[in-house]
């Protein structure tokens, strides 16, 4: 009965500490008593064979047998709780059901019983037995209750640290980020870490791994924004890198860390995990704005849910598997839907930050949104944020399989990566995480448009993720000014390429052309010794400003104002950028015979002397680097010897072939004059 | 019953006994192994903790003790490029004994500023390579600057010690070593180097005390030994502690140095006067002296610490010294270092703690001049320390000294350190003395010869006057072992705590913030009437303040010695939980004994001497000083961008740049409302400041150009501008800001070609540079082709109008109204063309202002 009622309890009752311990009740208990209560329904049934077929009877076969289900599929959830990775929905389901039989077939079988006994009932001590029962189910209920008072797992210390400054209003404790907490208060930076604990015990340990080594992991501890962050707090104040916390540094921002006269801005968690586990997981709502428009819960614990090893992380693990509702909440629907990324994928500076007004900043959004990747209501011809970041990868996680997601089932087998592949091929060496090597080498294999995701091929495009075409003339004569084209075309990118903080992040191109002796004869988008992409080259970027029209170079966006120029491709859409190529006539530029005194006969000379002609070979080159230079130096120093490696995204070549002037003009092609 | 059936019932009993024989056998080996292996002796290990042996002198923590936390900011507070000696060691002594430092408010802007003396360097290497000793100046915002106008001074530096020896008001210095005695005359914040005083000798602790009560300070000046390397030098080795040290190494090789007394005449002319007094302690090797008045009748006595040899006690009778040392029972033959006096048990009278050298303990010679330490026999374990008892100070006795250092904790502990510098203060503000003692081993290290030991300083923590204990252990940069030598206490950063500054031969300075929680507490500034009578002219030395708090009465004075050094003169009380001084009582030097009122604490005060009353003089805590500078910060920004209100913006940033001048947008924006207001001299000079302390701002160097061009009278400014672009191009070449000036100064230099080549390169980077393609169709027009310069003005005009994308995408700088405007001298050419591609009209303006062929 004890068992039956604590069953019910777990099923139907809301989530508690309590709930939790009759679980462990329960369980107990059920074991316990198997193999007595197996060796009464057999003997019972010894006992009775003999008799007739009667309605008690009958009743008594099902509640017997149902009472055996239901202790066999005990036991397998058992198992599965303790040994497995998670409980079969089946199971679970037959166990309950069980129940039910046993309760309906047993309680009126005995009923019938009682009140057939006619004579004998006297005999039969109901009321002690119904007392028995009562006690015991009592009890029982006083041991859990007591068991729960004793501990009802983590204790959080929800409160921010004394002297915390509300410079934003006492009720804005997270301003100027638009995040805020389901209380309003402060988070205990506990209740949002621990996301190593995830990927323990058989349980998301292929998600935990991809996540260890993903830009959200290290969205913290990544020394850039770490010394951004302490430029801002030195010169807007540390209270107004609330603003970054909400994306960059969650648990920091909602435990209070961010306060005026501190050392860290980011405490030890917060560092260490970033976005963790919870802080995504955590969030219950978000809204359209961006700029970490978002709401976070705490969620409610499972006893010892903090443990690492022993007994209180077997028996943490064991309720968090089969009684998972509370632990199943945090998976939500929402989380597929791109407006959900939005929270911090777009992002502004309003007033409150810059003093001035209102400025867009990076938004792969709304871009997104108005692209052609995305169609309303159809499936087949939308691809969102995580058809692309978080491709579908074989899986023998507890999480795999999903029936909300479009094109998925329950059992695919799969789930989406974690590893929120994008651009930054960066920081993960820099930081010198475990499996860096691996996470650089897909991130260039992203930038470069070479990573499979079978799932959306038919939708997905092929091929390069910036597709170029190089135009060159068919032939030109020395001395000519030779006119070269280069069409890039956005081609996978979701958003537009590049996407911000365009500040920092460079897209250039680089074209050399080459005589046909393999002499360079032309360069631009060229890097230099210190690392810096030469002036005059065609860069994807923006140079935003402050209102004095100095450039923002250090990231420093509370003086941003607007922009001199933003250079992106919109998807599907393309840019063009032209170049001049001085056709050379034999003698090399800078190179005038030193016997040669006076230009007229340098210039007499040059039709005298035969042109350089052949192929020429022209090669454009789209390159990407994550962080411009005078920001690395800014942070690391002059001499720090240190660049953002640079990742070649797509690659062209042209030739066009040069024949000397008279032939040209023979075949009444206008003839250039000689470069002077 | 069938006999087959008997016997198998009879087989099955005898199977079932068997099993339960082997079963229990079983079990039962199984128990008595695991009781064999539980009851067998374990072998004794070395060092092995043993119940048996207790260690009462060592202590227990008591669980009331505070977290010593301490944090080291050498580096970010500017020192951490001072070092004490250059060069290796060449195992002479004058090599091993240095160096001291010396907190004074030179440029008498309120906070203490930080001399640091310089040990020099190897001997046998020339003076040019010694380490130099430097002056550093307090900014008030816990960070220093080298004051690079003090004049340079390698010496085999020792002690330091500020007084106003001329009475001008402002600190002088005195700085000793082997053969330098040198003064450093102060002229309202300036150095001149003064000789006079120098002789040939090795003089260690110099400190300044107005003996005969003239009102100006007397110098004295301990001389150490006669130092005569020659004979036989390092090779000869001698014995120490079983350890052999080379001959030059040993102080006992050499004879004692008599000790200098320069009697002031009040205008820094000196007189030495020692051996007229008597107080040339011919016999003492010394190192340090303390003036201190021990006996209570208002007249500085003085204590000298010797190395192997006797300690001196000089009592000050007036006109002549008594040699009190025996008779007050500290004539103390121990290798003493280090001096500190204060009153460590609250019992009215003022008590002196020296350190010494390896396996001698330290010594706390409790004064029995107010109360003598019960001499009954006590039960074992019981301290022999008299309780603390608050009561009112009994009438002065005859006096005397106990060393009570072994029951207060501080014997043992000491054995295995060499001690030297060493100050009494109240860290935690509980109302009871802590000692600090730095240490640092004169042995050279077993692994790195010749470098030496290092070794952990001590933080005492007193415990409510029973005793103390080491807190150093548990704070990592406490317990940090280093070669230490000096040590000088100061709130340096105002915040109401004391902090240290330690002198190490191997890491240089060493400063430590207190970051401890503090119960309440007060500082206290005196001014006392200076030579000349005037009020307020002095700095309190040798002055007394009292404080009663709760009925007890807390001692501190004005002046220090420490090991060569000198701590400030803000005199700190620690208040406990009290929220104020329920009476102040100052003995003026030489004079008068005044009480003031009650004074709140947690704040700083200042008395006068002959003024009634004390007032708050409270320099801001970092707290105040963080918030303070925000305010102010905030409410400037306001005022330049949402106001308009530029003055007021000026006005706020030049208040909000004193409380913070490293403070980087505070002041570009001040330059920027300057130039804006008609002060391009004063933006210049605040963005030379700005590029100064970060010589990568690129917008400091690109702004100070332009503000330059823009007022430029002649070609000297616009080369100069040219020079600060290219410098700003040179951080950031691919910026097309800088581009776009340098081809507009080019331009107003007449230098075509090159505007024409940068403008080229920012038009081809920027799509946007309306200026460039405006200015490149300039060139174009004035070289006389008409054509392209009609193409870049209609580049120029599509670069300015709006951009084209598609519909519901959002573009990072979108802006729904333009809010920056560049400033630049040709910008408004541009700015004021309405667009249309006619170059005559274009350039009109434009061509009148830069004239045919460019300025």
């Amino acid at each position: 009965m004890l068992e039956a009622l604590t069953g019910l309890v777990i099923t139907f009752a809301a989530f508690h500490a309590a709930v939790q311990w009759t679980v462990l009740v329960h369980t107990v208990v059920g074991l316990l008593v198997l193999v007595p209560m197996t060796w009464y329904v057999f003997a019972h049934w010894l006992d009775y064979k003999s008799y007739n077929l009667s309605d008690s009877v009958l009743l008594g076969y099902v509640g017997g047998v149902a009472l055996l289900v239901c202790a066999a599929s005990g036991l397998v959830v058992t198992w599965q709780g303790a040994f497995g990775t998670r409980m079969s929905p089946v199971w679970r389901d037959v166990h309950l059901y069980s129940t039910f039989a046993v309760l309906a077939a047993g309680l009126v079988h005995t009923l019938l019983v009682y009140l057939r006994a006619g004579k004998k009932r006297s005999e039969i001590p109901m009321g002690a037995l119904v007392w028995r029962i009562g006690a015991g189910c009592a009890v029982g209920a006083l041991v859990i209750a007591g068991l729960a008072a004793v501990y009802g797992g983590a204790e959080y210390d929800n409160e921010f640290p004394e002297g915390y400054s509300y410079l934003y209003g006492e009720d804005r404790p997270f301003a100027p980020s638009l995040a805020t907490t389901v209380t309003g208060g402060a988070l205990d930076a506990e209740s949002l870490a621990g996301s190593e604990s995830c990927g323990s015990a058989g349980c998301h340990e292929q998600i935990a791994a991809e996540w260890r080594v993903s830009a959200h992991r290290w969205s913290a501890m990544d020394p850039f924004f770490q010394k951004v962050q302490s430029v801002m707090a030195e010169q807007n104040g540390p209270e107004s890198t609330r603003y970054c916390g909400g994306c960059h540094d969650p648990i920091s921002l909602f435990s209070g860390a961010k306060n005026i006269l501190v050392e860290d801005l980011t405490g030890l968690q917060g560092y260490q995990e970033g976005v963790s586990c919870l802080s995504c997981h955590g969030v219950r709502e978000t809204d359209l704005q961006g700029n970490a428009n978002y709401v976070m819960s705490q969620p409610a614990t499972y006893l010892w849910q903090w443990s690492e090893s022993g007994a209180a992380k077997a028996v943490s693990d064991f309720l968090i598997r089969t009684y998972p509702d509370e632990h199943n909440e945090l998976s939500k629907r929402v989380y597929k839907a791109p407006e959900y990324c939005a929270a911090c994928h777009k992002q502004f500076i309003d007033e409150e930050v810059n003093r001035v007004g209102w400025v867009q900043l990076q938004n792969q959004y709304d871009n997104w949104k108005a692209s052609h990747w995305f169609v309303e209501g159809d499936p087949t011809r939308t691809i969102e944020c995580r058809e692309c970041h978080m491709p579908l990868v074989a899986s023998s996680d507890p999480a795999r399989g999903d029936v909300v997601d479009y094109n998925r089932s329950a059992d695919d087998g799969k789930h989406r990566s974690h590893r929120f592949l994008g651009a930054n091929s960066m920081v993960p060496e820099f930081l010198e995480i475990e499996g860096w090597e691996e996470q650089v080498r897909l991130t260039q294999q992203w930038l470069r448009g070479e990573t499979r995701i079978p799932e959306i091929e038919q939708k997905w495009r092929e091929g390069p993720v910036i597709q170029m075409a190089l135009e060159v003339p068919e032939r030109a004569a020395p001395g000519d000014k030779v006119p070269l084209r280069l069409v890039m075309t956005a081609n996978k990118v979701g958003h537009d390429f590049p996407t911000g903080p365009l500040d920092i992040i460079q897209s250039w191109v680089e074209l050399k052309v080459y005589d046909p002796a393999g002499e360079e004869i032309f360069t631009s988008g060229v890097v230099d010794d210190s690392n810096f992409i030469a002036p005059g080259s065609f860069l994807f970027k923006a140079e935003p400003v402050d209102q004095y029209g100095n450039l923002i170079d250090r990231h420093n966006l509370w003086e941003m104002v607007g922009v001199r120029y933003r250079r992106a491709i919109f998807p599907g859409y393309s840019d063009t950028v032209e170049y001049v190529v001085d056709c050379p006539t034999a003698i090399a530029p800078g190179e005038p015979p030193a016997r040669i005194e006076g230009e007229e006969e340098l210039r007499d000379l040059e039709f005298e002397v035969p042109a350089a002609t052949g192929e020429y070979r022209v090669v454009a080159r789209l390159l990407y680097r994550k962080v411009d230079q005078y920001l690395i130096n800014f942070m690391l120093g002059e001499d720090s010897g240190i660049t953002a490696p640079v990742v070649e995204m797509n690659r062209v070549e042209a030739t066009f072939g040069v024949e000397p002037a008279r032939q040209a003009a023979r075949r009444g092609e206008p003839v250039a004059a000689p470069a002077g | 019953m069938k006999p087959s059936q008997h016997w198998g019932r009879r087989q099955r009993r005898l199977r079932r006994a068997a099993w339960a024989v082997v079963a229990v056998a079983v079990g039962a080996t199984v128990l008595g192994l695991w009781l064999r292996s539980r009851s067998r002796p374990e072998t004794r290990r070395p060092g092995e903790d043993l119940a048996e042996i207790t260690t009462r002198l060592a202590g227990e923590l008591p669980a009331a003790a505070p977290e010593p936390r301490f944090t080291d900011v050498t580096a970010e507070a500017g020192l951490g490029s001072f070092r004490a000696f250059a060069g290796g060691r060449s195992s002479q002594l004058p090599e091993d004994m240095g160096a001291g430092l010396a907190w004074g408010d030179f440029d008498r802007d309120g906070d203490d500023d930080l001399f640091l003396v310089g040990a020099g360097g190897t001997m046998t290497e020339p003076p040019a390579s010694w380490a130099p000793s430097e002056l550093y100046e307090n900014l008030g915002d816990g960070t220093f600057r080298r004051e690079a106008a003090f004049p340079e001074t390698r010496i085999l530096g020792m002690s330091a010690a500020w007084a106003d020896a001329d009475g001008d008001g402002w600190l002088d210095l005195v700085l000793t070593g082997v053969d330098h005695v040198l003064l450093f005359w102060n002229r309202q914040g300036s150095f001149e180097r003064d000789d006079s005083l120098s002789l040939p000798g090795y003089w260690a602790g110099a400190t300044w005390g107005d003996f005969d009560n003239d009102r100006d300070p007397d110098l004295y000046v301990c001389g150490y030994v006669r130092y005569a390397p020659g004979r036989g030098g390092s090779q000869r080795v001698s014995s120490q502690y079983d350890t052999a040290v080379p001959y030059t190494l040993n102080p006992a090789s050499f004879e004692p140095e008599r000790n200098l007394l320069f009697e002031n005449d009040g205008r820094g002319s000196f007189t030495e006067v020692a051996a007229l007094y008597g107080v040339s302690n011919p016999g003492g090797r010394s190192l340090t002296a303390l003036w201190h008045d021990f006996d209570d009748d208002g007249r500085l006595d003085l204590y000298v610490a010797n190395d192997i040899s006797d300690n001196a006690l000089y009592l000050n009778r007036g006109s002549t010294f008594e040699d009190a040392g025996l008779a007050a029972w500290v004539a103390d033959y121990r290798g003493a270092m280090g001096l500190a006096a204060g009153d460590w048990n609250r019992d009215g009278d003022d008590d002196l703690f020296v350190t010494h050298w390896i396996a001698q303990e330290n010594a706390l010679y409790d004064s029995r001049l107010r109360s003598v330490p019960a001499s009954a026999p006590r039960p074992a374990g019981e301290t022999a320390v008299p309780p603390p008892t608050g009561e009112p100070a009994g009438p002065p006795r005859p006096l005397t000294f106990s060393d009570v250092a072994a029951p207060t904790g501080l014997g043992q502990i000491a054995l295995q350190a060499v001690g030297w510098g060493t100050e009494f203060a109240d860290f935690d503000s509980d109302g009871w003395l802590d000692l600090f003692v730095v240490n640092g081993s004169t042995f050279e290290t077993a692994e790195q010869p010749p470098r030496l030991e290092p070794q952990a300083p001590f933080l005492l923590w007193n415990d409510g006057g029973k005793r103390f204990h080491d807190l150093a252990p548990l704070a990592e940069p406490l317990a940090r072992a280093r070669v230490g030598r000096g040590l000088a206490l100061s709130d340096y950063d105002a915040d109401g705590d004391v902090d240290i500054a330690l002198m190490t031969l191997d890491e240089g300075v060493v400063l430590l913030r207190n970051d401890m929680p503090q119960g309440r507490w007060l500082e206290l500034v005196l001014r006392s009437r200076g030579a000349d009578g005037e009020a307020g002219s002095g700095f309190g030395d040798g002055a007394t303040a009292t404080a009663t708090v709760g009925g007890l009465a807390l001692r501190r004075s004005v002046g220090s010695a420490s090991y060569l050094s000198q701590s400030s003169r803000t005199l700190h009380f620690g208040l406990g939980e009290a929220a104020g001084v329920d009476e102040l009582e100052v003995r003026w030097p030489g004079g008068e004994t005044l009480s003031y009122g009650g004074l709140a604490a947690d704040a700083r005060w200042e008395i006068v001497e002959g003024e009634p009353a004390a007032r708050r003089v409270d320099r801001l805590s970092r707290r105040e000083r963080v918030t303070a500078f925000w305010e102010l910060q905030r409410a400037a920004m306001d005022a330049v961008k949402i106001e308009g209100d530029l003055p007021k913006a000026i006005g706020l940033f030049v208040q909000a740049l004193e409380l913070n001048p490293d403070h980087e947008d505070s002041r570009y924006y001040l330059a920027n409302c300057l130039a804006a207001v008609g002060d391009p001299s004063g933006a210049l000079a605040q963005l030379e400041k700005l590029t100064e302390r970060n010589p990568m701002s690129h917008r400091g160097y690109r702004r100070w150009a332009q503000v330059r061009a823009m007022n430029a009278s002649g070609r000297d400014d616009l080369e100069a501008a040219v020079e600060a672009l290219e410098r700003a191009l040179e951080l950031n070449p691919e910026e097309t800001g800088s581009l776009i000036s340098l081809g507009e100064v080019d331009l107003m230099l007449g230098d075509d070609a090159g505007a024409e080549e940068r403008l080229e390169w920012a038009c081809r980077s920027n799509p946007r540079a309306v200026g460039g393609f405006f200015l490149r169709a300039y060139i174009s027009w004035r070289r006389g082709d008409g054509a392209e310069s009609v193409r870049l003005l209609e580049a120029a005009r599509e670069a300015r109008g709006s951009e084209w994308k598609p519909e519901g995408a959002a573009a990072e700088g979108d802006v729904k109204a333009r809010m920056h405007q560049e400033e630049s001298p040709l910008a408004r050419y541009w700015q004021t063309w309405d667009g249309t591609p006619d170059p005559d009209t274009a350039f009109a303006a434009l061509h009148r202002r830069l004239g045919p062929a460019g300025s």
